[in-house]
């Protein structure tokens, strides 16, 4: 009886380049996908204004800790100011004020370079315990090429920073406790280092709870005691900060940070944002829900799956008044991890049992990439390359977006150069040379007058250097919790103390927006990226 | 841990929130008469929990 012939080791040469062939276009698509990240980021660094209303808060705070001072103030009193984020994030960006000034493209910049070392943690996670190349880079690059990632990465906001620590941390802790494991050798320096991450992202933005309790319930799981002896330390630690913040600024910190985020639940929010995230990461997310599955029941959970599951129940928390889509940043960045090491293991697998397996699985993971790749479809039209690429793929090249106003009569729908599959968005639309020039407008009419103006958007004063006066939500939730008197405030707008007054989504109190609806007449409406400005000014003689 | 100590976990975890739930309404906390959406969407998460936790228990002592 003969023997079956042994398999050839390797494959013909055209299953080869067919398995190359779709590597190539898998990665070609997030590529892609990083080049128009890149694109919106430069375009955004070059506009003066706020892109994303509460930017120019951002950078109030960052000019607050460049001058030493704390941005926790009193919003009773003029400038009626305050920040209710922590410090974290500003203080990194303040030696960039201090040599270029107040400008939006320093916490632009810093952000957009977080999202990029969050992309090459998940990299180097999936890298270091899979093995497979084009894997890991394609882990790290879809998770620069998630829509939500895309619209806040490059903004002056501290989310992503927070995400970028939060990754890092259980990246490094799971390199920790496998090197742990493997080696025997208590490793405590490292994993103090862990512990300082989550204390950043903490203190870079409140959310960054979930991350920290993922991270205690694993290590509960791996090592109790462990878990225990450092929990203490580390609450005792965060604790004294929060404490001694909260006494240097009187109170303000507490008061700002917590009571004004204490925000209503809108649950139709949160539903609408719980399935755009799944239908938008279909393939990372089922991916993940897949593997954490096969761990929970076949092998031993990883701080990537727990840290997984608690992001995913936390956000949740996006259905808050004021909350969005980034929410769902630290859900995608473990999504991503899960979906790279969930394939690396397959294609392990697959590589033992031969190369038509190989090939399959090889095949398999490109296509669900690529169809990964297909459901983020985002892209700004603005340039004849952009379009090219667009109508090549089959996919619109334009979209018809009315503006919005809160101040005047609605206008028509326009043609924005920018398509995406989240659905119409004013996030990811490159800013134009007109969106500057009406910035601009706004700003020199305010300087028409003497005072600062009482201004929804912080950008127009920061641009003419005068005092930015009030952070509109941060009221709106004072005001929400019993906790602002606007005695002041609305002495100020009764007698007609401010020359200018901007609005563009009426965010403030209602009794700020009577004040200011029976002083103030609009005299001009002025459109910036798809918003209508409405500039007012003092009605007759105060 | 094992995996059928987490199993226990997550049953205590889910019992003890199907309590809190309805402790919400003995309290005169909620903001419906009876079971409200929330809580209702709430108890379904409590019992899906408790069920993962009884089927980790045949999983006995491997690591969880």
């Amino acid at each position: 009886m003969r023997s079956p012939a042994p398999l050839p080791p390797r494959p013909p040469a055209s299953f080869t380049w067919l398995t190359r062939l779709l590597i190539g276009l898998a990665l070609a698509a997030f590529i892609g996908y990083f080049i128009v990240y890149a694109i919106y980021a430069f375009n955004l660094f070059r506009f003066p204004f706020d892109y994303d209303q509460g930017e120019g808060f951002e950078l109030m705070d960052t000019v607050f800790f460049s001058r030493g001072e704390w941005p926790y103030r009193d919003n009773d009193v003029y400038p009626f100011y305050s920040s209710n984020y922590p410090p974290l994030f500003h203080v990194v960006i303040v030696p960039l004020v201090w040599l270029f000034g107040p400008q939006y493209w320093t916490g632009r910049l810093v952000s957009w370079l977080g999202t990029l070392v969050t992309a090459a943690a998940i990299g180097y996670g999936v890298q270091r315990e899979g093995k497979k190349w084009w894997i890991s880079l394609l882990a790290g690059l879809a998770f620069l090429a998630s829509n939500y990632v895309y619209h806040v990465g490059p903004l002056f906001r501290q989310h992503m920073f927070m995400v970028m620590f939060e990754t890092v941390a259980v990246v490094l802790l799971a390199v920790t406790v496998a090197r742990e494991e493997e080696t025997g050798k208590v490793e405590n320096g490292r994993f103090l280092l862990v512990l300082l991450f989550l204390l950043f992202a903490g203190y870079t933005k409140q959310l960054a709870y979930a991350t920290v309790a993922a991270v205690f319930l694993f290590l509960f799981l791996r090592q109790p005691k462990r878990s225990v002896l450092w929990a203490v330390p580390f609450a005792a630690v965060t604790g004294l900060i929060f404490l001694w913040i909260n006494v240097a600024t009187s109170g303000e910190w507490l008061l700002n940070t917590i009571t004004a985020n204490i925000n209503p639940f809108v649950p139709g929010q949160a539903q609408g944002l719980f399935r755009q995230w799944f239908s938008l990461h279909t393939v990372l997310t089922l991916t993940a829900v897949c593997y954490a599955i096969y761990q929970l029941y076949f092998e031993r959970l990883s701080a990537y799956t727990i840290w997984f599951v608690v992001a995913t129940l936390n956000s949740v928390t996006a259905g808050k008044w004021g909350a969005g889509e980034s929410y769902f940043a630290t859900a995608i960045a473990a999504s991503c991890i899960l979906t790279g090491l969930a394939f690396s293991r397959l294609l392990g697998w697959a590589e033992k049992r031969g190369w038509q397996w190989q090939t399959a699985v090889s095949a398999a993971i490109s296509l669900l990439f690529l169809i990964q790749a297909n459901l983020v479809f985002h892209m700004p039209t603005h340039t004849a390359t952009l379009t090219a690429v667009a109508r090549a793929l089959g996919k619109p090249t334009e979209v018809y977006i009315a503006p919005q106003t809160s101040c005047s009569a609605p206008r028509d729908p326009e043609r924005i150069p920018y398509v995406d599959s989240a659905g119409v968005s004013l996030l990811g639309r490159p800013p134009t040379a007109a969106d500057t020039a009406a910035g601009i407008a706004i700003a020199n009419r305010i300087a028409e007058g003497q005072t600062a103006a009482f201004s929804e958007d912080a950008g127009f004063n920061l641009y003419i250097g005068r005092d930015v006066v009030t952070n509109p939500t941060q009221l709106l939730n004072l005001y929400n919790n019993n906790a602002v008197d606007l005695t002041e405030m609305l002495t100020m707008l009764n007698s007609q103390a401010f020359d200018t007054v901007v609005l563009r989504a009426q965010f403030y109190p209602p009794p700020v927006l009577d004040a200011i609806g029976q002083n103030y007449a609009t005299t001009e409406l002025v459109q910036m990226n798809g918003f209508v400005y409405c500039i007012m000014q003092p009605r007759g003689n105060p | 841990m094992t995996k059928r100590q987490l199993g226990y976990l997550f049953i205590g975890a889910g019992i003890t929130a199907v309590i809190a739930l309805f402790a919400i309404d003995l309290l005169g906390a909620g903001q419906y008469n009876g079971i409200g959406p929330a809580q209702r969407l709430a108890l379904l998460a409590a019992g899906f929990l408790i069920l993962l936790g009884l089927t980790l228990l045949p999983l006995g002592d491997n690591p969880a």
